[in-house]
């Protein structure tokens, strides 16, 4: 009662009786001015009828369905509580409930290797090298295989698959690329471009160690450069005046002020920077050699959870065509599922690059681990 | 009855030695041990055949890499080839040789204490020594920086010292700069300083409101002046406090870690950023052995300074009314040189102190494009209002911070002063004992939290049941453990200054052993204990790495969880407005708190 | 030694005889018994025993270190016997924490409460005390300052006040409660002599009037003798004497005593004769043998510088204090033995010695002469000055003489040479 208060009073009553369909369109911060999330449907305890409404079928699951994440997916407004809300409507005896741990999916490794009850049934946001981590810690594989059982992976783009076994399965991609001020520097377009004199001191990256654009920056440098070449290009990178911040945040908000003019991010960067008022030139998304890394997030059911089932249907529902368009406007990432269409605003902001590369699962396993730490040892002494 | 009153009383100290030791081990030494042991290598083989060659190997792979120790390594991989290397290193014309990690680590924390001595020295002094308006509120404001999280402080230091920032706009204006500061060495040393320089000027300014006037009156008197009165009479009882701050100062600058990647890049890296990488990616050996070495180090230099202290002289703490002079004397005296060079100090700390606290500020109404915004507060609010699930709301946090920070105060500082009692018995082991409880701060905070996570928050089988220990409770217990060192090393030093007879003569006069040192012990040493409280209470505000693990649910979020959460938030772009604004009201909370605490402290202390 | 209970015995000859009866009984009082405390390494207190009487004023004084003040701190509670117990009031509280002992303390450097009003200083002890004080506090405390000539300064900051005011805070501090019993640790040391001098006689009839037991302790043996009813002289954590301080003074029955309780000359001495009747005999002394002393059973016989002098009995009333030292004597066994300056005159006497004069002190009332006489120093408190006396002779020499009811035989222990304290 005290949200529709708030709401009537901000105005935004009307927006509020608007069903899921409505939504598309809503998510419009780009400026950064004072619209707070008009987008409410999603409160969890106020679930909304919509199109899902009178699908309740007897059989159907009951029960509660613990989703493990990272903490932005859930909250106001996010993917996350669209998902729940969605979902508890189409199965009314469910109910899903959102746990955050700090360590992501370590905490899970851990649990497994300690021997104490894991306490979720289904893992949201694992990329490819937490996999590889999970499979390496682990004797028994934490994740079951879904591939046979989820009748909407198939849907998932080919290019997307990170796991053979068919455990973790992509919801969603980001592409990592550069976003540049074109005020101050043209695109450099190459690798090799951003050594030069030219792009001397422009470039902040952040630490492979634990941010994940970072991350994917330097696995994007090791697919351009090769195994053997990736560190000497590095030394040119880093000779070259180039700085490594911890994440992206620190590296995003120096950015902002000055401190370089390209900043390795998301080509999604315009969903949130356009319009009235925004330097546009400021937030131009470069990619190089025309590629850009993708970076999928994936959605897995731990093997020993008790709803099996329910946990199933949670991913098979996450990957219809309806729930793709909600995830990706939401999360500000690409659906993963092919012919999806997350509305006119999305697509027009965000870039897809003409050639994505990612490294699989069988590339990075035994590896990255490696990869980084060379990387972090190059770069501590340079 | 009275044998009953006798008796309970007789069982106050050892129950609260034993409560305290009980708290330590639950939430600090079993969890921590349960990461440190894997460093010891491979014990299963020691224990069942004896076989020691893999014992400690992970600590040993780690002394002998050169990335870590550098050229230490040869004493652990040739240790015979040592002698016959510094010969040739002699004969070669001394060149410069590097440690390592470890090496830069210690390098940047000896830079980094320096400066906090030198940053906050002159703040005591001039806390101590002038009377100006509202000179009580900025000594309790001086603990601020201290509970800013890393990632605001880095807002503020880029809005201030960037390419873009004030101090660079200031310096233009006068025809200078620009300065490039940020990513380099210098500007983590000065972040350190804006952490760690309060600690200084806190417990110097408690001993220096401890000396007596009238020995500097003396020895003015013979003759002295007053520069060497400061050198001989005061300085050696500032030095045991000065010397605690350096040391924590060096102890928290080898361990920092955000603040460093975020100001200065992984190109000036300290041990603890491999350490979170090594946790990052599970390879627990490794950490384990860094962790290790971080803490023995840390463990080292505290017993170290602790044997010195105790043969110091000690502010006497007796409560002795000082005078100050006014700072502000007329206009004639304000040309005085000694008045010169505090007002001179006082730009300097507005640079390193105010500036980003202020910039802090202002970028929370400040949108992506330069002008001015209420959004990021209206998205608190909005947060606030939010019925949906997973939102972190800020009264909540605002809520949580204040108990959880009023819950360890409850519990530090009755473990502090426990502590500090124990060590002043006087003794070697009294020493080594304070040095081994004091270990909480010498531990990265990375490692309790995994700690935490593997025993208390996955539970531990006890009597065939699976025992977990999370929420308000175990938050609360680890704050206090995280806190109470702070409240043992401003406590210490003044208890052993303490004249025995004063609590003689209480015991003499009726009062129980309890009774005398609420009444008359503690009184005496209110500075310094007001002091540790105040930190004590920073600690908790600001503590994240254990609170977010045992939080329990969005229930228990505090307040730098929720700016955490904030910071990840997406709503209003890719923008850190909102943790900026959630920093800010962090910010008025905490300071409001110093305040009233100083006040209600200072009223305890009489 | 085991000087204690048998020291206790030799309590005086005038009318605190009966007080120390009172305290043989274990009633009322302080009760040493046995006490032995020990610091590490380091003996504090070997069995000591002690007895206060009720309504005492009992001084502990030697020198420092000698373990007076860890007696005193024994009795308050704050060191803890090895063995031996403490009594207080008929009660043993060996064990009993000081909050349990209803004592009153006076630490030499005041020890108050820096943090509370003068006023707060002496109620303090009024907040603790069990059972509780019926009276008003704020009356109470009045009272005390009054007692202690302080009236109107409660509200004064004690660490503002001069030494002496201080010492009277901690002093009306102490009395507040009505404690069974006073200790005083040095609570004038710190003070100027006059003061010093003023305070202890207020401190006297303070405790006259309360009629309250007292033990108090000081280095400080004129501190001793002007205020007690009864003396302990201790030494390395022992009871050397007990007594009253005319006995102690009089009849110091240790070297140490001797030399330590007022000034004293004190000389080794060999017995040459014994008789058991009044006539015993003395002969024979050698240049080394300054002293030759032949003992009897109540009249023993001293021999200086050649010449045989029969000592009579102690004057008056201090006859009771003289103890049959020398009844076990037999002939060669060495004995010490003292003679008082003020006992030693110019001119001549029972034995008269011509000594040099190496220094004279003139002190108002007497001079005080160090002479040299076969190569000892002699120590003489005169009316006049020696060296006018002397005139006649041409290097500064003099007669001194003596009497023999002034030489004293303080022991049979000669052994014990170790130096005074």
């Amino acid at each position: 009662m005290k949200r529709r208060a708030f709401l009537e009073k901000a105005g935004l009553g009307a927006v509020a009786a608007t069903a899921l369909a409505g939504c598309t369109g809503s998510q419009q911060a780009g400026d950064g001015s004072a619209s707070t999330d008009s987008d409410t449907s999603a409160d969890g305890d106020t679930p909304t009828d919509g199109a899902t409404t009178g699908t309740t079928a007897s059989g159907t699951p009951s029960g509660t369905l613990r989703v493990a994440t990272y903490s932005s997916f859930t909250g106001e407004g996010t993917a996350g509580n669209w998902l729940k809300s969605a979902f508890e409507a189409e199965y009314p005896a469910t109910t899903v409930e959102f746990t955050t741990p700090e360590n992501g999916v370590n905490k899970y490794i851990l649990q497994q290797q300690k021997g104490a009850p894991i306490d979720a049934d289904l893992y949201v946001g694992l990329n490819t090298g937490e996999l590889v981590r999970t499979d390496r810690e682990l004797d028994s594989s934490l994740f079951a295989s879904i591939e046979s059982d989820v009748a909407n992976v198939s849907e998932v783009k080919d290019s997307l698959r990170i796991d053979p076994d068919g455990r973790a399965v992509p919801y969603d991609t980001g592409y990592i690329s550069l976003v540049y001020n074109a005020n101050e520097v043209e695109a450099p377009g190459t690798f090799d471009a951003l050594t030069t004199d030219e792009y001397e001191g422009d470039l902040i990256v952040q630490n492979a160690q634990q941010s994940d654009p970072g991350r994917a920056f330097l696995l994007w440098t090791i697919d351009a450069k090769g195994e053997d070449g990736y560190l000497d290009y590095w030394e040119k990178l880093l000779a070259n005046g180039t700085t490594v911040l911890s994440d992206w945040e620190p590296a995003y908000q120096a950015y902002m002020n000055d401190e370089a003019p390209i900043v390795v991010s998301y080509s999604t960067d315009q969903v949130y920077y356009h319009g009235e008022g925004v330097d546009i030139q400021k937030h131009q998304v470069g990619f190089l050699n025309d590629q850009a890394y993708a970076n999928p997030e994936a959605v897995a059911v731990f093997a020993d959870t008790d709803t099996p089932d329910l946990a199933r249907r949670f991913v098979n529902f996450a990957l219809s065509p309806e729930a793709q368009a909600e995830i990706a406007v939401r999360n500000v990432q690409f659906p993963a599922v092919a012919g999806v269409d997350p509305g006119e605003e999305f697509s027009k902001y965000a870039y897809e690059p003409e050639q994505p590369v990612t490294f699989t699962y069988e590339e990075l396993s035994g590896n990255v681990d490696r990869w980084i730490e060379d990387w972090a040892r190059t770069v501590a002494d340079a | 009855m009275s044998t009953r009153r006798r008796l309970s009383d007789r069982l106050v100290f050892p129950a609260a030695l034993l409560a305290t030791l009980s708290v330590l081990v639950v939430v600090f030494y079993y969890p921590v041990w349960s990461v440190f042991d894997a460093a010891l290598g491979d014990t299963g083989a020691f224990l069942a055949r004896g076989e020691a060659t893999g014992l400690f190997a992970p600590i040993h792979d780690v002394l002998a890499d050169p990335f870590y120790t550098g050229v230490a390594h040869h004493l652990f991989t040739e240790p015979a080839g040592v002698p016959a290397g510094v010969l040739a290193w002699l004969a070669d014309g001394v060149q410069l040789v590097g440690f390592g990690l470890f090496g830069f680590t210690a390098y940047q924390a000896a830079l980094s204490a320096l400066a906090s001595v030198a940053l906050g020295l002159p703040g005591a002094y001039v806390l101590a020594r002038y009377e100006f308006r509202g000179r009580q509120t900025l000594t309790s404001l001086t603990i601020v920086p201290f509970v800013l999280p890393s990632i605001l402080v880095a807002v503020g230091f880029q809005a201030t010292f960037g390419q873009t920032g004030l101090v660079n706009d200031l310096l233009g204006a006068v025809g200078l700069g620009p300065v490039d500061v940020l990513f380099q060495l210098p500007i983590i040393v000065v972040a350190h300083a804006f952490y760690n320089a309060p600690l200084v000027t806190r417990l110097v300014t408690a001993a220096w409101d401890g000396v007596d006037p009238q020995q500097v009156e003396s020895a003015r008197a013979m003759g002295a002046s007053p520069l060497r009165a400061f050198r001989d009479v005061v300085l050696p009882q500032l030095l045991p406090p000065l010397l605690t701050a350096a040391l924590l100062a060096f102890v928290f600058s080898f361990m920092s870690f955000p603040i460093v990647l975020a100001l200065g890049g992984l190109r000036l890296p300290t041990v603890e950023v491999w350490l979170y990488a090594k946790v990052q990616s599970l390879e627990l050996d490794t950490a384990a052995a860094l962790a290790t070495l971080e803490t023995a180090l840390s463990l080292v230099l505290t017993y170290l300074y602790l044997r010195y202290e105790a043969f110091q002289v000690t502010a006497s703490a007796d409560g002795g009314r000082r005078s100050r002079r006014p700072l502000v004397d007329g206009l004639r005296k304000l040309a005085d040189p000694r008045r010169l060079l505090v007002f001179g100090y006082a730009v300097v700390a507005a640079v390193v102190f105010l500036l980003p606290v202020v910039s802090l500020l202002v970028e929370s109404v400040t949108g992506p494009n330069g002008g001015f915004t209420t959004s990021y507060y209206e998205f608190l609010l909005a947060r606030q209002s939010s019925a949906a699930v997973g939102t972190v709301k800020p009264l909540p946090a605002i809520r949580n911070s204040l108990l959880f920070a009023l819950g360890t105060l409850a519990v530090a500082v009755p473990m502090g002063v426990v502590v500090s009692l124990v060590a002043t018995r006087g003794g070697r082991w009294s020493r080594l004992a304070e040095a081994a409880l004091s270990a909480p701060i010498a531990v990265s905070g990375v490692v309790v939290g995994l700690g935490l996570l593997q025993t208390l928050v996955f539970g531990v089988e006890l009597f065939g049941q699976r025992v977990t220990a999370t929420g308000p409770i175990a938050i609360v217990a680890a704050h206090a453990v995280a806190a109470y060192p702070f409240v043992t090393r401003n406590l210490t030093p003044a208890l052993g200054g303490i004249d025995d007879r004063v609590v003689d003569a209480a015991r003499s006069l009726g009062a129980s052993r309890l009774r005398a040192l609420v009444t008359v012990t503690l009184p005496l040493v209110a500075a310094p204990l007001l002091a540790g409280t105040a930190f004590a209470f920073a600690i908790s505000v600001g503590e994240f790495d254990s609170t977010i693990l045992l939080a329990e649910g969005s229930s228990s979020y505090t307040m730098p969880v929720a700016l955490e959460r904030y910071v990840g938030n997406r709503s209003l772009g890719p923008s850190l407005g909102p943790a900026t604004a959630m920093g800010s009201v962090l910010l008025v909370v905490t300071a409001a708190s110093f305040v009233v605490i100083d006040r209600l402290g200072g009223r305890y202390g009489g | 030694m085991g000087g204690g209970d048998e020291a206790s015995d030799t309590g005086g000859g005038n009318n605190d005889v009966g007080d120390a009866g009172a305290a043989d009984t274990g009633g009322a009082g302080v009760r040493l018994d046995g006490v032995s405390v020990a610091f590490g390494d380091v003996q504090a207190l070997s069995d000591v025993s002690l007895r206060v009487a009720d309504g005492e004023f009992f001084t502990v004084v030697g020198p420092s270190g000698c373990g007076k003040t860890t007696a005193l701190r024994t009795i308050a509670g704050f060191e803890t016997p090895e063995q031996g117990t403490v009594s207080i009031d008929g009660s043993v509280v060996t064990e009993a924490p000081p909050e349990r002992r209803d004592t009153g303390v006076v630490f030499q450097n005041y020890a108050l409460f820096p943090h509370m009003s003068v006023a707060e200083n002496v109620a303090y002890g009024l907040r603790y005390r069990d059972p509780p004080q019926g009276r008003d506090t704020a009356a109470r405390v009045a009272e005390l300052l009054e007692l202690v000539d302080m009236d109107g300064m409660g509200d004064r900051d004690p660490t503002a006040l001069s030494g002496g005011q201080q010492q009277r805070v901690a002093l009306a501090r102490a009395l507040a409660p009505s404690p069974t019993v006073l200790l005083l640790d040095e609570p004038l040391s710190a003070l100027d002599a006059r003061l010093r001098q003023r305070l202890r006689v207020r401190i006297r009839e303070i405790q006259r009037e309360l009629g309250i037991t007292t033990v108090y302790v000081t280095h400080d043996q004129a501190e001793a003798l002007a205020i007690s009813d009864r003396i302990a002289v201790v030494r390395d954590g022992r009871v050397e004497q007990v007594g009253t301080p005319e006995a102690v003074y009089r009849q110091p029955r240790t070297r140490f005593v001797a030399a330590f309780v007022g000034e004293n000359n004190v000389f080794d001495a060999e017995v040459v004769a014994t008789d058991s009747t009044a006539e015993s005999i003395a002969t024979e002394t050698t240049a080394e043998s300054i002293a030759t002393g032949t003992t009897a059973e109540s009249t023993p016989r001293v021999s200086l510088a050649g010449e045989t002098i029969t000592l009579s009995g102690p004057d008056d009333d201090s006859a009771a204090d003289r103890e049959p030292v020398t009844d076990e004597v037999v002939s060669g066994d060495g004995v010490v033995v003292c003679v008082r300056p003020e006992d030693i005159r110019i001119g001549g006497g029972d034995v008269t010695v011509t000594a040099r004069v190496d220094h004279v002190e003139f002190l108002g009332d007497a001079y005080r002469v160090h002479c040299a006489w076969n190569d000892r120093t002699l120590l003489a408190k005169t009316r006049t000055d020696p060296r006018r006396e002397d005139a006649g002779a041409g290097e500064a020499t003099v007669q001194l003489g003596l009497d023999a009811s002034d030489v004293t035989v303080v022991t049979t222990e000669t052994g014990d040479a170790r130096p005074n304290g």
